[in-house]
């Protein structure tokens, strides 16, 4: 197992997308960012509009609540104005790609998915047939491989939150243990989503199959499927879509228990790694 | 037993109502250079592909060493693979290719990369990427991946497709030097029979998913002895001592100076004796044989080519 895992890592970390998922994740933060500088750099009168834009859109928001203050008069516009720029700091800016955007996950699922699927396209997961139990090897170092893209592209969204802060004039500070539990989540769902590339991967061997899936399980395909089943009355006292995992994660706040959607995520992380493996080790290899 | 390195019992893979591979029996003993024979389609790639753990068999059992190779939870088998087409990182050069998988084997850092690369004849292919490879190149770094961790046995599935004569002639030397040196037991398949019959020591010739003949190197040329030639300026008495003699019936040819015995071939240290004994001078004797393409064709029923 440790020599699948050495193997693996080396060649992850020379994976191009790996970077690429990074930079597109710290692009998002900068776009973001940019945003906020600009929104709070603004006219008196872009201002306004914002507030009423936000307003209708969420009243209990507090960015919202502080642009209606701007409703009262330019100066408290510009003391909003100001106050949105304070508040705006590492915590909020890196949640942009993980939770408003939901880009991180998308990322995710790309990186594993090439990086799994190589070894199937190219055929070389052959080359190592012939040693002890290498497929369960080859399973599990791929959802090790996995929680490190996580934590990767985790970083990539904390530092560049943290330029960002410093960028509009904030310092580059943070709660851990606030900003640990909420990525703790987020990487507890992204292995999730990463168990159920490696289950298409797995039962169809083709990496096409297995990246459409997982982008539309990033896009929160399941909870599409549990509408469809609720919509059905297939289970009359229970609301599948209440258990969508990606909603779950999106509305998730630093701070809130992680309960629910710990669960949820472990739940389907245990089945879909599970069919994976009985896929892995009783399929013939289409290679 | 003790020399049996991989055999098989039974072995059969069905696909739906399609058998690839029946009732298949092989036996390579340690130390064989194992031809593998068979038209596209005879089942030769997927008797490996069981032997490679790469598919499930559906009847009967492969065992590496009298253990099954099935049972894949718990044990290496100690074999390098080329099946099919080399499988490498196109994105990767040679070494770095050999690099993933020395680690995945747990193997030590070492010169091996080196030694491998400048074995097949890539070590001027220098840092260029897989994917800019010839064929040839691919194959020869295939095989480089599969000698990797000096593998007991070597099961290489149509190795020189794609190569020059050279390096046909190079990778043959090279599997020659390592059965010879090394002892590598080598399972080879190729549609280039005369190839195969420069330096197979056994051969299995499978047709329809069924091993049909199993046989070596040695009861090949004794079963396939067509007839002797000898060319002499004096065919007629040549023929006639012979037949006075021996019994055995030559045929001189029109040309008066070549004559052909195709019966009881096994006698020819005989007649050579005898025509010596007589004074007759014999410019050519050769005991000819049906060449392994013609044996097969034989055995098949001709039609396609292996």
């Amino acid at each position: 197992m440790r020599n699948m895992l050495k193997a693996d890592i080396r060649r992850l970390l020379r994976a191009r997308s790996l970077y690429v998922g990074m930079l597109v994740i710290a692009l998002v933060v900068a776009i973001a960012t940019a945003g906020f500088h600009f929104l709070t750099t603004q006219s008196v009168e872009g201002l306004t509009r914002f507030a009423r834009n936000h307003a209708r859109e969420d009243s209990g928001n507090m960015q919202a609540g502080l642009a209606m203050a701007a409703l009262i008069s330019p100066e408290s516009a510009r003391q909003a104005m100001l106050e949105l720029r304070r508040q705006t700091g590492v915590q909020t800016l890196s949640q942009v790609p993980i939770q408003q955007v939901g880009v991180a996950h998308l990322m995710l699922v790309i990186v594993v998915t090439l990086f799994a699927a190589k070894d199937y396209h190219t055929g070389y997961l052959k080359n190592l047939l012939t040693l002890k139990g290498i497929k369960t090897k080859w399973l599990l170092s791929k959802v090790v491989m996995a929680l490190v893209v996580s934590i990767l592209l985790s970083l990539a969204a904390l530092a560049s939150a943290m330029v960002g802060a410093m960028t509009l004039g904030n310092p580059p500070t943070f709660d851990v243990g606030l900003m640990a539990g909420f990525f703790g989540v987020h990487i507890a769902v992204d292995l999730a989503l990463a168990a159920s590339v490696l289950l298409v991967l797995t039962l169809s061997q083709n990496k096409t199959a297995a990246l459409m899936f997982g982008m539309l399980e990033a896009f929160n395909l399941q909870r599409a499927i549990y509408l469809l089943l609720d919509a059905t009355g297939w289970i009359s006292s229970f609301q599948l879509s209440d258990y969508a995992m990606m909603n779950l994660a999106a509305a998730y706040a630093p701070g809130d228990p992680p309960g629910q959607v710990l669960w949820t995520a472990a739940i389907l992380f245990a089945v879909y790694l599970t069919g994976a493996w009985l896929a892995i080790t009783r399929r013939d290899l289409k290679l | 037993m003790a020399d049996m390195l991989l055999r098989t019992q039974g072995l059969g893979k069905r696909y739906g109502e399609k058998y690839a591979l029946r009732d298949v029996d092989i036996h390579v003993r340690r130390g064989d250079i194992y031809g593998l024979i068979g038209r596209n389609g005879a089942g030769k790639t997927t008797l490996m592909k069981i032997v490679n753990r790469q598919i499930h068999q559906s009847a009967g059992s492969a065992f590496l060493n009298e253990v099954p190779i099935s049972d894949a939870a718990s044990h290496d088998l100690h074999i390098g693979t080329l099946v099919e087409v080399p499988n490498l990182y196109p994105d990767g050069d040679a070494r770095e290719n050999l690099t993933y998988k020395r680690i995945a084997l747990g193997l030590p850092k070492g010169d091996d990369d080196s030694a491998l690369i400048d074995l097949v004849g890539l070590a001027d292919a220098g840092r260029k990427k897989v994917k800019q490879y010839s064929l040839g190149m691919k194959q020869r770094l295939g095989i480089a991946m599969a000698l990797l961790g000096d593998p007991e046995l070597l099961m290489l599935d149509e190795p020189i497709n794609g190569m020059d004569p050279q390096g046909i002639a190079d990778i043959r030397q090279m599997l020659v030097r390592l059965n010879r040196e090394k002892g590598t037991t080598i399972i080879i398949s190729s549609h280039i029979l005369d190839e195969l019959a420069k330096f197979a020591s056994v051969y299995g010739i499978i047709n329809e998913g069924h091993l049909i003949r199993e046989i070596t190197r040695g009861q090949l040329e004794e079963e396939n002895r067509a007839d002797i030639e000898i060319v002499t300026d004096e065919a007629e008495k040549a023929a006639a001592l012979i037949a006075e003699k021996t019994g055995i019936a030559a045929e001189v040819a029109p040309d008066g100076r070549t004559m052909h015995i195709a019966q009881h071939i096994d006698q020819h240290k005989v007649i050579s004796r005898l025509l010596f004994d007589a004074g007759i001078y014999v410019e050519g004797f050769h005991v000819r044989h049906r060449t392994l393409e013609e044996y097969f064709m034989q055995l098949t029923g001709g039609g396609h080519g292996a």
